[in-house]
């Protein structure tokens, strides 16, 4: 019998356990994670991130106006030339009027105009140093288109400062002794004539809408260039041209004022956009789209507005689009300048002032937000992993000490570690008495077991433990050698194979439920019942010796179905097996016989009835030891004994029976007085199915033959006949 | 788990100071201006501008740098302007981050502690780049720190108007090599006023500089400076022949000097012959005007003339940049810039646009300039490159004089820059005056000539002088 004690719950598929930790986890995760949405989202949908979008482009938008509005103040003062003007054509004028001849007569001869630029070249430097602009200048035209005309050209690259001994100023174009004697210094691209050409718009459009517009004052007919060069090699400047115009008000040649790219940037460098350090552009426009560039004013963008011929604004939903930008996105903010008065030539030459940027810098704020945003929620989460990792940590220390404690010490009583938390101390405290409890209970269990002399083996296999209970009566019963018994328990590991092997020799008793057998030592039978609790836990054997009452039932039944004096069957249970036999089918021809032996009222009369008895054990010991596997026999009553074989030829079973009958009637038996005695019987045999199906029908026929046989001569055998 | 959370915080500082050691604070995306105030104009202003626009649009984009150059119109302009700020006047700008700076007034304002150390900055592998006068120039104060980098240099050089100098020469028999002392310059110019008429041969830019590497030439430092103090030492002879080299032949009309610069004396044709800066020959013409006409004319570039019998000496000069104190960024900010205008390419661009010399061992090479012309493409103004070939050899084959700072050095090197030269002019003047007066030109001139007259002029000088250095 293969008895496991092992554990039987393997077989139950275990639940998925929610562990302390996964609790705490995700409840901190949670929590985190729906504070995070609740603030996102309070951000994101109250509109806060537009109201910060729209308050970065309002500052761009102020700033940039505010800004361009200073530089278009700073070009409406360069354009205030009244008193220079007036100055330079009092002189021209009383000049004339020395020579007797009117304005355009007196500027046909070159040596005049020298004469003239000599005489206002004083006025000039005068002027640069009152008008805060870069250069001032006069050109007198020789009435031809496209030559090299009388100029004089001064420069102070630094408006802001004053040389004493005029050191900062250049001369870019015309000469006069008087200002080399003033310390002036001849730039390196001097020439005496200023080169101008038929699109030297700076002057021929004041020029020109002079001699056109005779209705209206010079003042009026000035004119904002783009950027042009005096000489090829020279700085990019801007400039405000006014025609000088004669008693007739026909132009003989222009009064301006220039200003240098460089100083432009210089004063555009002062001014932020508000929200960055951001760029400037200023540009003129015709048709309000395609831009031609005058000034920009950024640290990057310079060579990229350089390689535009004309920049193309598209108006967008605030600010201007810039197009043809590879790269990057710009936006600009535009403001109109007024330079020009109503109904007045270039009125329709727009001068714009835009501050621009990048797209992405406007949203600079938002996205930023959205960026701190993301990073405040990764860096909660991570807290709070840690934090939740952390706690549960603590939380769990504990208690693996108290685990830990509880596995070393499972035998016996147990003494827990300390925890230095108050509840988890308290519950070891508790776990601590409850076992203490528990194993008291098992011991006064053992105890009571001992006294009451029952014998009561157990055994407890418990999974997850390290020791099995193995009371000491189990031990004695089955004379087990385990190692390292003390107090009932005994290590599992070392032990749990003996017990196996050993209680793996029991043999189930036949028709007993629960109780099986094995040998002692001495080759004694024992028997023990075996009762099993199992559940998913643990596995209680129990087992009781039950060696004598199986003894006393073993008698019972062998006083009931044997014979007193030749210890073969008795009538009865022969009956009774040969009726199992025959009602089981399992026998196709048998020979019931019945065998009567003569002469024992002689012996006994003669001999006593010890001798009788002697006379009937020889014979019962001839038919009870017949060595025949379907073969059975009982003493019927007195001189009389029947017996049944089968499985075989009825031939065979004949002759058996006849062998026999043959070695009863040569057995001799010693009589007291030293005579010897043959057996004589006299036997009448049945055969099944042929003479009769019934027990009782064999008995009465078997019975019939011996009658018969008996009758025609003591000591015979003989068959059953009809008749 | 202490030690991981310890580990990250270690590595999250680590990695912090690693990005602030890289790039002291500078943000791509929040670029730092900087401002540097120059006193280019011209050309050299284009030049110097188109590379601040290129800085800007490429290195200065990279690092989060934006360069704002201001332009003072001269270099008095810049100097008052930067005292004003010193001293805190009233509506004085605030100190630009950079600016253009000779030794004589950076001595001066580095007693106010303004001069960021350039070692802070530069490591000793780019410091090694430049050539060492340089750097020693601007490397000066208590600890002789490094205050002044070297962007560009310059020396001086004689320029010549061949056209007009030809016909002269080929009657007196002269060539250029009569150029090369100043005893037979003084001759050539002789007879040049006596061939033409009464017309100047010859002016000089930077009186100064006559003064000072002439003195050192014939064997005595005007200004000796030892930590920081100078001695005076103005030798009679030495002076004498300064004085007979120059005022002498300036009073009888063979030097002159009318307009701001010597070259406008050449666009003029007042004169022949100029010593002027080799940055100053971009301004030298291709024609000459006069009252009568305008003619186009060819230059030739000279080495500087010595006096005869010495060694060959020449000027070291050029304004170099300071950085001002601010904070780390800034400052930074600005080194970074120098450093990208002191690259080979940049280098050279900026001194063939302007004629100024490179600074650099490697840019300062007929080689490296050679591969840059034919690598760039350039053309190059041929006065600019005969400059620049002259000007390099001379610096090889002359000892360069280079100026030692000392408090004072400004207004001291201005007495020497004026005193001879201003007496020069008004002597000739009033001269001319009386020989107009219908008086002879010897009897004029006597009381000039006079050992006495040079004697007063020397004490006079000597004593304005002693007011700065004893």
């Amino acid at each position: 019998v293969n008895i496991v004690i092992k554990n039987l719950g393997d077989t139950v598929k275990k639940k998925r356990k929610n562990t302390l930790r996964n609790r705490v986890f995700i409840a901190l995760i949670c929590i985190v994670i729906v504070q995070c949405l609740v603030f996102t989202s309070v951000i994101l949908l109250t509109g806060t991130l537009q109201e910060l979008d729209e308050s970065r482009n309002t500052i761009f938008e102020n700033t940039v106006t505010k800004n361009a509005e200073t530089l278009e103040n700073y070009m409406i003062g360069w354009s205030q030339i009244d008193d220079y003007q007036s100055a330079v054509e009092q002189v021209i004028t009383k000049l004339a009027k020395e020579n007797n001849q009117e304005i355009s007569q007196y500027m046909q001869e070159e040596a005049s105009r020298k004469e003239a630029l000599n005489q206002v070249s004083e006025i000039l430097l005068e002027h640069l140093r009152n008008l805060s602009t870069t250069g001032c200048f006069i050109i007198l035209d020789d009435g031809e288109v496209g030559t090299s005309k009388n100029a004089i050209v001064l420069r102070d690259l630094d408006p802001q400062n004053h040389s004493v001994n005029n050191y900062d100023i250049l001369v870019e174009a015309g000469y006069s002794k008087w200002m080399l004697e003033q310390g002036l210094t001849l730039d390196s691209s001097w020439t005496e004539k200023l080169s101008i050409t038929e699109d030297s718009d700076f002057y021929y459009k004041p020029f020109n809408a002079g001699n056109e517009y005779t209705q209206i004052q010079s003042k009026d007919l000035g004119y904002y260039s783009k950027e042009i060069r005096f000489h090829t090699d020279d700085i990019q400047v801007i400039t405000y041209t006014r025609p000088l115009l004669d008693e007739n008000h026909h132009s003989y040649g222009v009064i301006g004022v220039e200003v240098t790219e460089s100083y432009i940037q210089y004063i555009l460098s002062k001014m932020g956009v508000g929200i960055d350090s951001g760029h400037y552009y200023i540009g003129v426009t015709q048709d309000g789209e395609n831009y031609e560039t005058v000034v920009v004013r950024s640290g990057q963008y310079q060579s990229l507005f350089k390689s535009l011929d004309t920049v193309v604004l598209k108006e967008g939903k605030r600010f201007f689009h810039i197009e043809d930008t590879e790269d990057v996105d710009l936006e600009m903010s535009l403001y109109q300048c007024k330079l020009y008065n109503t109904n007045t030539p270039f009125e329709d030459e727009q001068w714009v002032i835009g501050g621009f940027i990048e797209s992405s810098v406007l949203t600079e704020a938002s996205r930023k937000l959205i960026a701190r945003l993301e990073l405040s929620t990764l860096v909660s989460l991570l807290v709070c992993v840690i934090g939740a990792l952390l706690l549960t940590h603590n939380i769990n220390k504990p208690i693996k000490i108290l685990l830990a404690g509880i596995e070393k010490n499972s035998k016996s009583e147990i003494e827990l570690p300390r925890t230095n938390m108050k509840e988890f101390d308290e519950l070891a405290r508790e776990i601590e008495k409850r076992t203490h409890e528990v194993y008291r209970a098992g011991s006064k269990v053992a105890d009571i077991i001992a006294m009451a002399n029952i014998n009561l083996g157990v055994v407890e296999y418990i999974n997850d433990s390290t020791e099995m209970f193995c009371n000491k009566e189990l031990l004695e019963m089955f004379h087990l050698p385990l190692v390292g018994w003390h107090d009932n328990y005994v290590p599992k590991e070392k032990n749990l194979d003996i017990i196996e092997g050993v209680l793996r020799t029991l043999v189930k008793e036949t028709e007993e439920e629960n109780i099986y057998w094995c040998k002692k030592d001495n080759g004694e039978k024992f028997w023990v019942r075996l009762e099993e609790v199992v559940d998913e836990e643990r596995r209680l054997c129990v087992f009781m010796d039950v060696t004598d009452s199986m003894k006393e039932k073993k008698k019972i039944t062998h006083d009931r179905d044997y014979d007193v004096l030749t210890d073969i069957y008795n009538r009865r249970a022969f009956a009774r097996i040969v009726e199992g036999i025959l009602s089981s089918g399992e026998c196709e021809n048998g020979v019931l016989t019945v065998w009567d032996l003569d002469h024992l009222k002689y012996v006994n009369d003669t001999y006593g009835h010890d001798m009788g008895d002697k006379y009937i054990t020889t014979m019962a010991h001839i038919l009870g030891f017949h060595n025949y596997e379907y073969y059975i026999a009982a003493r019927m009553a007195g001189d009389e004994f029947i017996t049944f074989i089968y499985n075989d030829e009825l031939e065979n079973l004949y002759q058996q029976m006849r062998e026999i009958h043959k070695k009863a009637s040569s057995q001799e038996i010693v009589l007291p007085d030293g005579k010897k005695m043959v057996l004589s019987v006299s036997a009448g045999m049945a055969a099944y199915k042929q003479d009769a199906t019934t027990y009782k029908g064999l008995a009465d026929c078997a019975d019939s033959a011996m009658y018969h046989s008996k009758k025609a001569q003591r000591g015979n055998i003989k068959a059953f006949e009809e008749n | 788990m202490k030690k991981k959370c310890l580990l990250l915080v270690i590595c999250f500082l680590f990695l912090v100071g690693c990005q602030k050691e890289d790039t002291h604070g500078l943000d791509k995306n929040n670029p730092t201006q900087v401002t540097i105030w120059n006193y280019y104009n011209g050309a050299q202003a284009i030049a110097f501008d188109e590379l601040v626009a290129e800085f800007n649009e490429t290195e200065g984009k990279e690092k989060g740098i934006s360069v704002l150059s201001e332009n003072k119109s001269s270099i008095d302009d810049l100097v008052s302007d930067i005292q004003n700020s010193i001293d805190g006047k009233v509506g004085a700008s605030e100190l630009p981050n950079m600016f253009q700076c000779y030794l004589d007034v950076a001595v001066e304002w580095d007693e106010k502690d303004i001069f960021v150390n350039l070692d802070d900055y530069v490591s000793e592998d780019v410091k090694e780049k430049y050539i060492d006068n340089y750097v020693e120039e601007g490397s000066f104060g208590t600890n002789d720190e490094w205050k002044l980098f070297p962007v560009a240099k310059s020396t001086e050089v004689l320029m010549l108007n061949k056209t007009d100098w030809e016909p002269f020469a080929k009657e007196y028999g002269y060539t250029e090599d009569n150029l090369k002392t100043w005893e037979e310059l003084a001759k050539v110019a002789q007879d040049y006023y006596e061939w033409s008429g009464g017309k100047s041969f010859f002016g000089r830019d930077s009186f100064a500089n006559y003064m000072i590497v002439g003195s050192m030439q014939l064997g005595t430092e005007i200004f000796k400076v030892d930590e920081g103090k100078a001695t005076l030492q103005l030798d009679e002879t030495i002076m004498r022949k300064l004085w007979d080299n120059y005022y002498v032949p300036y009073i009888k009309g063979y030097y002159t000097q009318e307009g701001r610069y010597r070259t406008d004396d050449i666009k003029l044709g007042n004169v022949l012959a100029i010593v002027c800066s080799s940055a100053g020959t971009a301004y030298f013409p291709t024609e000459v005007t006069t009252e009568e006409k305008t003619y186009p004319i060819e230059a030739e570039v000279l080495p500087l003339p010595n006096f005869a019998g010495t060694d060959s000496y020449a000027i070291q000069q050029g304004a170099n940049i300071g950085v001002v104190k601010s904070d780390e960024t800034h400052e930074y900010a600005s080194v970074v810039f120098l450093e990208w205008l002191t690259q080979t390419e940049q280098n050279l661009k900026l001194a063939i646009a302007s004629s100024y010399l490179p600074v650099t061992k490697e840019a300062s090479t007929e080689k490296a300039y050679d591969d840059y012309v034919e690598k760039n493409n350039v053309e190059v103004d041929s006065i600019i490159n005969d400059t620049f070939h002259v000007a390099l050899t001379q610096i090889e084959n002359s000892t360069m004089y280079k100026e030692n700072g000392f408090i004072g050095a400004y207004e001291a090197r201005n007495i020497l820059g004026s005193t001879l030269l201003e007496l020069a002019q008004k002597d000739r003047s009033d001269i001319v005056k009386q020989i107009a007066k219908g008086k002879k030109e010897e009897e004029v001139l006597s009381p000039y000539l006079t050992d006495d007259y040079f004697k007063a002029w020397y004490e006079d000088t000597k004593a304005s002088l002693s007011e700065y250095c004893n």
